[in-house]
């Protein structure tokens, strides 16, 4: 029973590492960039529902839908200010611009917040469910998080499939020049990427404090990261595939903690990070791209 | 008024002057031919009239707008589209959604009607799948349209991108060697495509082409582009015969 315990534990976290690694595979898709910014996004996001219900006493609906909508925002105005003015530089440029971006936002958490972590309230307020006679335990934070990014996934998919403004992401992903010359707004469209991006991350951040309830200016970095990870393994680009990634990296560092060693979790989910790169460096959806000769 | 009146066009890269002093006039529903050695300019003035380079100096205008040194979405609604001389197809997304895509500015809804499927979402879905359907019935193309693009055979993706083009509703149509890679067969029925396009889309067309056989078999005026200069300019036959052209082409 301990180790079904564990493996719901590692699905519930995989499912908030899921919701953080769409957010990066869908900028990489579409503005062809990492934003490596994406993880403290989260933290932004926690904040704003920690200040709204903890400070001013906003129920925890209300809370979240003012923390997408700030995310939101957020992601818009930081496409902006950074990373427009260097479409056309190199990916190094944009990249280390990221990295500019995400100490920029820890560091104004910081100012703001200072650096003893905040106890954040969890704004899921569902029964756990008992099974077995109470021998397995899935809390309400974890059914939420696992029904949430499987409602994320869905949706996502259907917009990007089904809708105008998904055709038009998808074909600047495929070809931005000739994209522009059917008349899509390349600008439009990649700021409607960043948007939808940091929507999510606000949601993320929404579980994970929610899952682990410990609010700091570093908190988004590592699962940032993580969730980078596991876009990789799921193929970067692929939106099912943050899904498994995202999964997979979960079970991995709960399983890797709860019997091989705690301390060395992280890095397993690193040398996860490496075996994939060298075994299928597109992942396990990502296209393989073969030149024609 | 001419359709397209293009006045004194260059562009220089650096150094390099690519195209000089490069006029031409075309008229509402001419079929008009570019043609020249390789590396004459022909595809950079392609790029000069669709935005994606902005000429150095000179004059582009189209249906009596001036639309020099505009942008790319700017031209596209101002009425011009283009193909690729190397098919640049959205690859991934279906033959149907191709179209849709270049669709995007004429049925307009927001993407919150688009994400909470308002009523005003279903009713415009429906009328884009029909009129791209419509497109694709032109070119033989509407029991594919579940496809995807990359599955289709050579000949259909040059025909998907005309479609592709056409459904961006322009006033003239730029095609970069359309015949390209084509048998015999295929180019000539690919003639007999873009004169139904002509004539049943009130379409100007103005195309880029090496195969003599289209050229002389669908263009009714040409210009003669060599080393970014205008060489020669008129009626199809009269051009062809111009020994300056025979020259540019064939050698000394």
């Amino acid at each position: 029973m301990g180790f079904l315990n564990n493996l719901i534990n590692g699905i519930s976290l995989g499912s908030i590492y899921a919701v953080i690694a769409l957010g990066y595979t869908l900028v990489y898709g579409i503005a062809k960039m990492l934003n490596f910014a994406h993880g403290d996004v989260i933290m932004v996001g926690g904040y704003v529902i920690f200040t709204c219900m903890t400070t001013w006493g906003l129920n925890s609906w209300l809370s979240i839908v003012l923390a997408v909508i700030a995310c939101t925002l957020l992601g818009i105005v930081i496409e902006k200010v950074a990373y427009k003015p260097l479409r056309q530089a190199t990916s190094l440029a944009v990249l280390i611009t990221a990295i500019g971006v995400s100490y920029f936002l820890q560091n104004i958490a910081l100012l703001i917040f200072g650096e003893k972590p905040v106890n954040f309230t969890s704004v899921v307020n569902v029964p756990s469910i008992k099974l077995f006679d109470g021998q397995i335990v899935i809390s309400g934070e974890t059914s939420v998080a696992i029904i949430v990014s499987i409602l994320i996934v869905v949706g996502l998919s259907l917009f990007i499939n089904k809708t105008k403004s998904g055709r038009a992401m998808l074909a600047v992903s495929e070809d931005r020049g000739a994209a522009q010359l059917m008349g899509v707004n390349i600008n439009r469209t990649i700021s409607l990427t960043f948007a939808i991006g940091s929507g999510l991350a606000a949601i993320a951040g929404a579980l994970l404090c929610s899952a682990y309830p410990t609010l700091q200016n570093t908190t988004g970095a590592m699962p940032g990261i993580k969730a980078f990870v596991a876009a990789v393994f799921g193929g970067i680009g692929s939106i099912p595939g943050a899904m498994i990634g995202g999964i997979l990296i979960g079970v991995i560092e709960i399983l890797g903690r709860a019997y091989i060693s705690p301390q060395l979790a992280d890095a397993i989910v690193f040398a996860v990070l490496i075996l994939v790169l060298i075994i299928k460096p597109t992942g396990i959806l990502g296209k393989k791209i073969s030149e024609k000769v | 008024m001419a359709l397209l009146e293009v006045k004194n066009l260059g562009i220089s890269f650096g150094g390099l002057r690519a195209v000089d002093e490069f006029s031409i006039t075309i008229e509402k529903g001419q079929l008009y031919g570019l043609i020249g050695p390789n590396g004459a300019g022909k595809t950079t003035i392609f790029n000069m009239l669709t935005g994606v380079y902005k000429p150095t100096d000179g004059t582009i205008v189209l249906d009596g707008k001036n639309i020099t040194g505009k942008n790319t979405i700017e031209i596209n609604r101002a009425g011009i589209a283009r193909t690729f001389q190397n098919i640049r197809l959205f690859k991934d997304m279906t033959v149907l959604d191709n179209v849709k895509v270049a669709l995007h500015n004429h049925y307009k809804y927001s993407t919150f009607t688009g994400v909470f499927r308002l009523p005003r979402y279903f009713k415009l879905e429906k009328a884009m799948d029909a009129k791209a359907l419509e497109l694709l019935k032109v070119f033989e193309l509407d029991d594919k349209a579940s496809l995807l693009a990359s599955g289709l055979p050579y000949g259909d993706q040059r025909k998907l991108e005309i479609a592709r083009a056409l459904a961006t509703q322009p006033k003239l149509l730029l095609l970069d060697e359309p015949a390209a890679g084509m048998n015999p067969n295929e180019t000539a029925e690919l003639m007999d495509t873009i004169r139904f396009v002509r004539d049943n889309f009130d379409m100007t067309v103005l195309l880029i082409e090496h195969d003599m056989s289209l050229v002389s078999g669908i263009c009714e005026k040409l210009s003669v582009l060599n080393f970014g200069q205008l060489l020669c300019e008129g009626k199809t036959a009269e051009v062809l015969k111009n020994p300056e052209v025979i020259t540019a082409y064939l050698g000394e």
